[in-house]
């Protein structure tokens, strides 16, 4: 059929499945996601969905093969605060001596694989439509927050994320970067526990309070994606990747805050501030001083520290 | 009487997420009671909630007003179907009237009303449509009668959204109240600012002849 006719035959016809290339189609019609709503808001649900095999294993496989393998400092900065975070910055990484990798793409930025960029922008689309967004909310820096899809390589590590509630800091407030009970998190599985990693991987406390890990308590596979409840309690414990392994890897889809453009410094290259020893020397030495002096005992003390050190 | 989490849980089954609507609805729910009593509002009059969604304030005016005095009018259905909802699950002792409606069809009711509520209305609708729902009041409201409402002024870079992510609105963009002002003489009746705050917006009041 030629997309003319397909076009006429839109026109003409109230066929439903004609009418696919239509605004509300391919926003996601709201009716399809009740079932979807009611088990991550409700009470009675998980506070979680699974789409298995949102991605297939060819895709799955691209990925895989993508961010193991590039060159971080060629294709991003070094990630030293979110406050590099702004509509005109980079994209940036973070590296450790285990092979641990994050690579926080935003996706106004050209990306490394349109594969991720893309699949990325699905997920968070789908999203929006479940919380109740516009379809493309947040995903560019125009309303404060835009999109950032983390990729995240945990290879070895004790507890990558401690237990946390996001959109929580201050619950009843009027600020919605502090309390918003509609905010949902992604994670789209890249790896599969056993196969790629040991360990315990992504907890998380579903609406009833119980407390469940992701690839043992919820069976997911890589090219599975879940969207949570981000009010919900989570963490990342415990993960550990053998040589050969792949580690636990997985993309999340946090919308940043867009802070107003600085200039970026890199602080590999930046002398290192005084470890927290010194400091504490140093701050303990100040200390001392200013209550000597209060007490007026400064001046003996002085004297007393010549006398001892024989200058 | 009605607690959050019986709220969100309620919202779910209507496939609507707890957004800032629900996460504030006690909140704003006694902000306007509050408010009304403020400039009037006694057991025995009669009120008209435009754009009542949820009965966000019909579940704490409804056991407040006397029996039947409560109409609430929303032009998004899911709303006015969730406020039953909430309505059945709060036990209100006494009647009300709901009723879904997108082009400002308050005679539906078959009142003439004391007073009238638009709470975060106007900043979901256009100025023509603004201008449209204080004129369907005229023809609804006593005389002597008040219409508090909450506004906002300004012109913001983003002047049509999508409600819910579904809905299209369009965001009221005024320089001043001085808008509120001018219709107030255009349709014969009287604005004032009274001195109430609101957490987030500003006050007006009008007043019918």
């Amino acid at each position: 059929m030629s997309p003319l006719s397909l076009t006429d035959r839109q026109a003409s016809s109230n066929d439903a499945e004609l009418r696919r290339f239509s605004f509300e189609y391919l926003a996601i019609p709201d009716e399809d996601l009740a079932r979807l709503r009611k088990e991550l808001y409700h009470s009675s649900g998980a506070g979680y969905v699974i789409f298995p095999r949102f991605l297939d294993q060819d895709t799955v496989r691209h990925i895989q093969s993508i961010w193991p393998n590039i060159d971080p400092a060629r294709t991003h900065k070094v990630f030293w605060s979110k406050l590099d975070m702004s509509a005109a910055c980079s994209d940036f990484y973070t590296a450790d001596i285990h092979g641990n990798r994050n690579f926080y793409n935003f996706v106004f930025n050209t990306p490394v694989d349109e594969v991720t960029w893309t699949a990325s922008i699905f997920v968070h689309m789908l999203r929006n439509r479940l919380s109740g967004r516009p379809p493309f909310a947040e995903t560019f820096p125009v309303s404060g927050r835009a999109l950032s899809y983390r990729v995240v390589i945990t290879r070895v590590s004790k507890s990558w994320v401690k237990p946390h509630r996001d959109y929580m800091q201050e619950p009843g407030s009027l600020d919605r970067n502090k309390y918003d009970l509609s905010r949902l998190q992604a994670t789209l599985f890249l790896s599969e526990k056993g196969h790629d990693y040991t360990g315990t991987g992504l907890r998380f406390e579903r609406n009833d309070g119980r407390s469940v890990v992701f690839g043992t308590d919820v069976p997911v596979k890589a090219g599975d994606l879940v969207i949570w409840r981000y009010n919900n309690l989570h963490s990342i414990e415990e993960v550990d990747a053998a040589d050969g392994q792949l580690g636990f890897m997985r993309i999340i889809y946090p919308p940043e805050i867009m802070h107003p453009p600085r200039p970026y410094v890199d602080q590999s290259v930046v002398p290192a501030p005084p470890s927290l020893s010194v400091r504490a020397k140093t701050a303990g030495k100040r200390m001392a001083k200013a209550t000597l002096d209060r007490l007026g005992l400064l001046q003996i003390a002085k004297q007393l520290l010549i006398r001892t050190r024989g200058k | 009487m009605i607690t959050s989490a019986t709220i969100v849980d309620a919202a779910a089954d209507h496939n609507l997420v707890p957004s800032e609507y629900f996460a504030h609805f006690e909140r704003f729910g006694l902000w306007q009671l509050d408010a009304l009593r403020q400039v009037g509002l006694m057991p025995h009059h009669s009120l008209l909630d435009v754009g009542c969604g949820a009965m966000r304030l019909g579940i704490y005016a409804v056991p407040y007003l006397s029996d039947g005095l409560y109409c609430g009018v929303d032009a998004f259905e899911k709303y006015i179907e969730l406020g039953e909802d909430l309505a059945r699950l709060a036990h209100l002792p006494k009647r009300y009237h709901l009723l879904a409606c997108e082009d400002f069809c308050f005679e539906r009711f078959g009142v003439r009303f004391d007073f009238a509520i638009a709470q975060s209305v106007f900043t979901h609708l256009s100025v023509a449509d603004t201008r449209r729902c204080i004129a369907a009041t005229k023809k609804v409201m006593q005389p002597g009668a008040r219409f508090l409402f909450t506004y906002l002024v300004g012109v913001p870079p983003t002047v049509g959204f999508l409600y819910a992510g579904v809905k299209p609105m369009r965001r009221l963009t005024i320089e001043s109240d001085r808008f509120f002002a001018d219709i107030a003489a255009e349709f014969g009746l009287t604005f004032e600012v009274p001195p109430i705050s609101h957490p987030t917006q500003q006050v007006g009041l009008f007043k019918y002849p």
